[in-house]
């Protein structure tokens, strides 16, 4: 279970490939990677906490869907994040997480870049020997 | 989907500054690509943007050319620096060919101040601004509104700043469409994306937006800078780049996965899905016209309470009225956004569905969407540089209009990734290096600051002198940082 950034792929965005031995686990890469270009996780304290519920007709919208869901609360919620958790049903393409985070606070938080947009850009979800993700976040 | 290893066209040229990439070069292509670049601009161009450009000369409908400006790199779906015109009864509609950030632009306002009387007072100056404008992640602004008031912005755009106080009505007129996109309607916007950008008016947001205090350098037209405030060259000038933050963001999130699920039922097919689309008089394609106009009304009136911000922060540090400062508005210009206008298309006149992603509006003079003294002069063009290199105003001309469906570049153009620019740049060195060339800057993020350093986009002054060459715009003044606020 791992992301990295990908430095060749986008010019005015940001890029990362997720991977993971399962489901759940390269939805949880993606969204840490996710939630890192917002924030420095671990400058982040756990104070407020959401959950997640999400249901799609394919493994490339659930992933989609979530990781819009988290950009959506980064803006109605003023929110970065400290840690995601994240349970997929591989069989019923259902989701559940819970995500932990504060309000914005820029003089204890390390902040990152505000992400504007998840991308169709090279988006795409594979099955290798597990899973792998790619996905560019409109910066 | 857009190739990165894209081989490089067989190019015609048809001049030193205007380059075709002929259909045959890729399958589905319905018109040629045509590149506004120098010989050097061409070369050192990323590949997929000759990919990208394809696919748009193949989206339906398309007329003449899918157009490139000098400042051009790969995007999402669309190059950003992409001009593409489209048939309004036979051809689409595509959020991808605005972005995501509906009204991304660009407002310079000038001051009488000198560059003497605000270097002693410039950390001053910066630091109340960066107080008051709140950027970087999840910042919220200080207009306090309801989803009702919020509908009143949608429809009237920066009107209803000015007429609750926040700007004169002076402003509006130096307004792209003055300020007020007139088919926006709120019934086609989503509750969440009214709930994601509700407490967002008034803010910068992060990446490349920036609030910067500059100085005009350098005067290439006399008389053309005088009629638009601004007659030396250490007067001090502010700028503004930012857009619709979270709602416009959402409103492209959302009509992309609903053209992407209709697209089939219109037997629309594209090489990219970011390059989604309805045709343009289709149900879906009206609705998204109409909720684009929400969102770009939106970016007018945000701008224009920044704006309010900004004149009273210099009001407070230099003790006079933003009149008596004659903080007035140069001009504001969006450079994400799709708009039907006229344009000579084989030599006749007819309306057609203008996408520019990363390009401005260049109008010469006696276009009657320029009101008052526009009209004669031409449309003014805010082009913003990067924060270490400075920025232009220049002027539309009758050539943009013969040549490139009125429109221009909006920027330098980045050459490096941002994950690249983290990696080469530190961000609190940049900052202290910048200080000692006598600009300060101030940011959230440090790594946002690296990623925007100067090194990472093309030379401004060369993609500017293209534009110039290509006779697509007209130089008027050279502006200079002094302070910056990123996000």
């Amino acid at each position: 279970m791992s992301y990295k950034f990908l430095s060749d792929v986008a010019i005015a965005d940001t890029a990362f490939e997720a991977t993971g031995k399962t489901l759940t686990e390269l939805f949880q890469s993606a969204a840490v990677a996710l939630i890192t270009t917002l924030a420095d996780p671990k400058t982040v304290k756990p104070a407020l906490a959401k959950v997640i519920e999400l249901k799609a007709e394919t493994v490339d919208k659930l992933l989609f869907n979530f990781l819009e869901e988290l950009v959506y609360l980064k803006d109605t919620d003023a929110m970065v994040f400290s840690k995601v958790t994240v349970t997929v049903d591989e069989q019923k393409l259902t989701l559940l997480a819970t995500v932990k985070g504060d309000t914005v606070k820029p003089a204890e938080q390390k902040l990152g870049q505000d992400i504007k947009a998840v991308t169709m850009h090279y988006f795409r979800v594979e099955k290798t020997n597990g899973w792998k993700a790619q996905v560019v976040l409109d910066i | 989907m857009a190739n990165r290893d894209a081989p490089i066209p067989e190019f015609q040229k048809q001049s030193d500054f205007v380059w075709d990439i002929p259909t045959a070069y890729k399958k589905g292509m319905l018109v040629p690509g045509r590149m506004f670049a120098s010989k050097q601009l061409l070369q050192d161009m990323d590949r997929t943007v000759y990919d990208q450009l394809a696919n748009v000369a193949s989206l339906r409908g398309i007329q003449q050319h899918a157009l490139c400006m000098p400042d051009a790199h790969s995007g999402y779906g669309f190059p950003i620096g992409g001009v593409a015109a489209f048939d309004p009864e036979e051809g689409i509609i595509s959020p991808g060919g605005i972005g995501f950030d509906i009204n991304c632009g660009m407002r310079l306002v000038t001051t009488n101040l000198t560059y003497k009387e605000v270097k002693p007072r410039l950390k001053q100056l910066v630091d109340l601004l960066f107080q008051r404008v709140p950027a970087g992640v999840g910042c919220k602004g200080f207009v306090k509104l309801d989803k009702k008031l919020f509908q009143q912005i949608m429809t009237q755009g920066a009107g209803w700043c000015v007429d609750n106080g926040f700007g004169w009505h002076e402003d509006l007129a130096a307004i792209e469409d003055n300020g007020c996109i007139k088919q926006a309607d709120p019934a086609f916007v989503s509750d969440k994306a009214m709930t994601r950008g509700m407490d967002q008016l008034g803010t910068l947001g992060s990446g490349n937006h920036y609030l910067e205090i500059q100085y005009a350098g350098e005067i290439f037209d006399q008389a053309v800078a005088k009629k638009l405030g601004i007659i030396s060259e250490d007067q001090i000038c502010v700028m503004v780049h930012c857009g619709s933050r979270g709602f416009g963001h959402q409103i492209g999130t959302d009509y992309l996965k609903i053209f992407l699920d209709k697209m089939a039922s219109y037997k629309l097919n594209v090489l990219d899905p970011e390059l989604a689309c309805a045709p343009f008089q289709s149900k879906e394609g009206q609705q998204y016209y109409s909720a684009m106009a929400c969102a770009a009304n939106m970016a007018f009136a945000n701008r224009q309470v920044i704006l309010h911000r900004i004149r009273e922060c210099f009001s407070e540090t230099f003790g006079k009225s933003p009149e008596k400062l004659e903080m007035n508005m140069v001009y504001d210009v969006a450079h994400n956004i799709a708009k039907l206008e006229k344009h000579t298309v084989d030599g006749k006149m007819k309306e057609v569905v203008v996408h520019r992603k990363g390009a401005t509006r260049a109008f010469g003079p006696g276009r009657k969407e320029l009101t008052g003294k526009f009209n004669k002069m031409g449309q003014p063009v805010i082009i913003g540089g990067s924060m270490e290199t400075g920025s232009y105003l220049l002027l539309g001309t009758e050539g943009a209009l013969e040549q490139t469906f009125g429109s221009t570049a909006h920027g330098s153009g980045r050459t490096m990734s941002r994950t690249q620019a983290k990696r080469d740049f530190n961000g609190e060195q940049l900052q202290k290096d910048m200080e000692k060339r006598g600009i300060y800057v101030r940011t959230t993020s440090y790594s946002g600051l690296a990623e925007e350093a100067g090194k990472a986009y093309k030379p401004i002054s060369v993609v500017v002198d293209t534009l110039e060459r290509a006779g697509i715009s007209k130089k008027i003044v050279g502006l200079k940082p002094l302070g910056n606020i990123k996000g």
